[in-house]
């Protein structure tokens, strides 16, 4: 696992750096526009706007978060399935699935640190400006951008991967639906609902192995 | 692993297919629904309606038709601003002398949906308690809100510290009406642009509603005639309207609506039959005279009038068209063995899924669809029979075929 | 050919349809431990389908493939270990240096021997720090088979290692393959495009046309019974042409060579009153003129 990690590493670190840069910029502007914000307006009020309008007050970092987890997606496997690469990963002398798991790993550990950086950041941010009772929340809210990332980032992995334009089409079809199912409001807390957005990304990350098989039955030429 | 990759890829389609097929189907089969607006008429002392479609027809409830003229003076609680203009408004109505102004003054209307209740659960609770003797004309927005916990807290916004003097002051009133901590409910209008301010209404842990205002920077707290005894309440609908002889409309879990009059804070049951706050729309309009309540659940309206001694004095019922023309409803729950959809009701995540309404069929269906799969991949020289693929599109029906399908032309390509 | 204990790569009545066109109709063929093998074959014959069933990247719809006795598309690590590929195009991680090249790779393969592998560097002169896209084609595959030779494979299966380069770094790989192979005892299955590279490498050759092994066979047997006769510029072909035992003739910029079956003895007879002139001489049959003489031209 030292190796395919140290491997993606390499592949990964500048799209890595600039992700948390770009999300990091995001925060930092997310900040400074709630500061203006209180600076601006009275601060109950805006507490009050933004509980009756049920909004996130640090809702644009999703979007940075998002993007980033799909770029890192296909940078991570476009190279693999370019010039048919995959297959030099395919004949190391372990087992095919496990490389790919790791590679797979890599990948959605870069999520999660990127998520668990997001949060970090939302939450010390909002705590400057905010009671418990909203940010408290936070995590109830960031836990769908979790998985909406997990499951782009797999999707774009997958999609990439693919060694034939056909079955890149046909995967991007089945899989970019799947995108229907993170798209909850905020402050709703449900065990039901975290369920129903984990399934997708669970079986997202599942689904990279399916083009991964390709390359054994002759994809690629 | 191929296997359970391509089983992976397959349910993602099936779940994205299962959500927007029915959905594009909708949108093409879907045809405008119709209801009749029903009112009570002061006049009649019945039910009068307008039935819009190709034609807009006023009748009332025997069938006598009205042109819009006649029908405005039927219902003058709702024309009374038309009725005025044409110096048509009568004083005397059902045989009481009720005056413009009263009609102004007394006439609200409320609507309450299934969504208002499903979550209110989840607001933050956090408050803005007003001061209801404000030195100025409008009232002034306070710079903190409060909370209901283990104790009434009020949290500054600029410091985000809490004001424990005001606090521990607040909470004691509370404590010494006898109202038990933490807040269940919470009712009220926080709107900073209001008039008036009624403070809030806030039921404690065993059941009991009291009434929560500031008056010159001192709490008062009432605690009202609502009991553990009238149900659990889920929802208080409070919108301040002065004129009104009530302060708001408490809902229950069992679905009973409550009135807290504000002559002596007792409450009123609204005759309104059965009533599932969770999935019905409830409308109330109260007038000088009567007070209306109107429980819908999307196909059924049961609209119930009561005087404001709160004995109920006549009950319509109506039918409301479907959403989809019944041919393609039923091609519909065959086609689609299940279905997610959007639930905008739903008390958090808002994605529901439902099985077909006819079962038999949808099965039937998929297992032709199956079938006719199976044979056609072993006739097109397949070198396996495609017995998980067709096994799939036996359970999953339209869905799984279409994703078996595009799944294997893709990689064929 | 075959002996059993010493088979290291059996290909067993191989076929593969891509769609309704046959590739392949029943390939045989056997490598002994310690060989080098050429797989010849002209495009579309099938040498392409071959080698990325050998090298388990294509599923055959019949026949089996195995390497150490393992069926080829489902190797265990330790027969991973113990096979080197070379991909076509000299496939590599070219987001890597030199240096993280030996790193990664060191990891996968308790007998990488680092000598080998700075011996390559050495001879390359490249930092260890340059990225391998940003070498040429020829130091790349130098990289490359670098990174095979230090593997320690047993078997190494090599897929058109001409490719993308020019005659410099062609000749020098086949020197390299030569000086390290032969030492190591290796057991080799070499592709290319350009035939007479082999030539300096193979021990046996394999030639595949449409579909199936047309001859297995050392590389004396494959040219045995064929024979090279030169002629001057000009010369009139035409009665030659068609004749059962010519198998081409070639034209070049100052001669024109016959291939044919007719030994040297009876060559003057056979090309008495056909050929013009009459002035020829026998020249050595490379492999090229071989597998042209076998496959023929088209």
């Amino acid at each position: 696992m030292k190796s395919i990690f140290y491997k993606e590493g390499i592949k990964l670190r500048r799209a890595l750096a600039a992700a948390f840069a770009v999300n990091a910029a995001v925060l930092l502007y997310s900040y400074f526009r709630v500061r203006v914000g209180f600076i601006m307006q009275e601060p109950a009020l805006l507490w009050l706007d933004i509980i009756e309008r049920n909004a996130f007050f640090f809702d644009r970092i999703s979007v940075p978060l998002a993007a980033s987890a799909f770029i890192l997606g296909f940078l991570q496997f476009y190279p693999e399935s370019s010039g048919r690469r995959f297959r030099i990963s395919c004949h190391l002398p372990q087992n095919e699935d496990l490389t790919l798991l790791y590679m797979l790993l890599f990948g959605l550990s870069s999520v999660c640190f990127l998520w668990l950086f997001d949060t970090a950041g939302v939450m010390l941010s909002a705590s400057f400006f905010f009671p418990y009772d909203l940010w408290g929340r936070i995590p109830s809210v960031m836990i769908y951008s979790l998985f909406f990332s997990v499951f782009l980032y797999s999707a774009a992995a997958s999609v990439a991967l693919e060694p034939s334009w056909g079955g890149r089409a046909g995967l991007a079809l089945l899989l970019c639906g799947g995108a229907a199912f993170f798209g909850v409001s905020v402050y709703r807390p449900s065990c039901w609902g975290a369920f129903i957005a984990f399934a997708p990304a669970l079986l997202s990350l599942a689904s990279v192995f399916y083009p991964a098989s390709g390359y054994r039955a002759g994809g690629g030429r | 692993m191929r296997v359970l990759s391509g089983f992976a890829v397959i349910m993602i389609g099936v779940m994205s297919f299962a959500y927007f097929m029915p959905y594009f189907y909708g949108i093409a089969a879907v045809k405008k629904p119709y209801a009749p607006n029903v009112f009570f008429s002061p006049v009649i002392e019945d039910f009068i309606m307008i039935k819009s479609g190709k034609d807009t027809s006023y009748c009332d409830r025997v069938g006598n038709i009205y042109d819009l003229n006649e029908f405005k003076k039927l219902a003058p609680f709702v024309y009374y601003r038309d009725l005025q203009m044409k110096g048509e408004y009568p004083d005397i109505i059902g045989g009481v002398f009720v005056p413009f102004e009263t009609v102004q003054k007394e006439t609200d209307f409320i609507s309450v949906r299934p969504s208002d209740i499903n979550h209110s659960g989840t607001r933050i609770g956090l408050y803005p308690l007003y001061d209801t003797k404000s030195d100025s004309a409008s009232l002034e927005f306070p710079g903190e809100l409060f909370r209901i916990k283990e104790r009434m807290e009020f949290i500054n916004a600029s410091s985000i510290e809490t004001d424990e003097e005001k606090s521990e002051l607040f909470t004691g009133a509370l404590r010494e009406k006898g109202f038990v901590f933490p807040a269940k409910v919470i009712g009220g209008n926080t709107d900073p642009r209001k008039q008036t301010d009624y403070g809030y209404f806030v039921a404690d842990s065993s059941g009991f509603l009291f009434r929560v205002y500031q008056a010159e920077g001192r709490p008062e707290v009432v605690k009202t005639g609502f009991g553990p005894e009238n149900g659990e309440i889920v929802h208080i609908y409070a919108n301040e309207k002065p004129g009104v002889r009530y302060y708001c409309f408490i809902i229950t879990r069992e679905g009973g609506i409550y009135a807290l009059m504000k002559e002596d804070y007792s409450v009123r049951k609204v005759p309104a039959g059965n009533y599932n706050p969770y999935a019905d729309t409830l409308r109330i309009s109260a007038d000088p005279l009567y007070i209306t309540a109107k429980v819908s659940d999307g196909s059924t309206e049961r609209v119930s009038a009561a005087g404001w001694d709160f004995t109920e004095r006549a009950v319509y019922s109506s039918l409301s068209d479907d959403s989809m023309k019944s041919g393609m409803k039923a091609v519909f729950h065959v086609i689609f063995p299940f279905y997610i959809y959007d639930d905008k009701n739903a008390p958090s995540f808002p994605l529901k899924a439902s099985l077909s309404e006819k079962p038999a069929a949808a099965f039937v269906f998929s297992l032709i669809l199956a079938a006719a799969y199976f044979i056609i991949s072993v006739r097109s020289g397949n070198r396996r029979p495609p017995y998980g693929a067709s096994f799939i599109i036996l359970l999953t029906g339209i869905y799984g075929l279409a994703a078996v399908l595009i799944l294997n032309n893709g990689r064929r390509r | 050919m075959n002996s059993d204990a010493d088979t290291v790569i059996s290909v067993e009545n191989l076929e593969h349809s891509y769609g309704s066109a046959k590739a392949l109709k029943g390939v045989s063929f056997s490598m002994e431990k310690g060989r080098v093998y050429g797989l010849l074959g002209k495009n579309g014959a099938g040498k392409t389908t071959t080698i990325n069933i050998v090298m388990g990247f294509l599923k055959p719809s019949g026949g089996v493939c195995r390497v150490f006795g393992e069926d080829v598309s489902r190797m265990s690590p330790e027969t991973k270990r113990r096979t080197g590929l070379l991909h076509e195009g000299h496939l590599a991680y070219d987001f890597m240096t030199i240096a993280q090249t030996e790193k990664f790779y060191k990891s996968f393969y308790p007998r990488w021997d680092g000598g080998i592998f700075r011996y390559f560097m050495e001879k390359l002169g490249l930092p260890e720090s340059r990225k391998i896209k940003n070498m040429s084609c020829g130091q790349r595959s130098q990289v490359v088979l670098a990174a095979l030779m230090a593997q320690g494979a047993e078997v190494l299966i090599l897929d058109d290692f001409s490719m993308g380069l020019d005659a410099g770094y062609r000749r020098l790989f086949i020197d390299r393959l030569n000086e390290f192979v032969r030492e190591g005892g290796k057991t080799v299955l070499i592709t290319s495009h350009i035939v007479q590279d082999l030539e300096r490498f193979v021990d046996y050759a394999v030639i595949i046309n449409k579909g199936e092994v047309v001859k297995a066979a050392p590389l004396g047997d494959i040219k045995k019974d064929i024979y090279c006769y030169r002629f001057p510029a000009g010369s009139d072909r035409r009665l030659i042409e068609g004749d059962p035992s010519v198998m081409d003739v070639s034209v070049n910029n100052d001669s024109v060579d016959i291939i044919c079956s007719v030994p040297p003895e009876k060559a003057g007879e056979f090309f008495s009153g056909r050929m013009g002139s009459g002035d020829f001489y026998q020249r050595d049959v490379s492999l090229e003129d071989a597998f042209i003489a076998v496959t023929g031209k088209y």
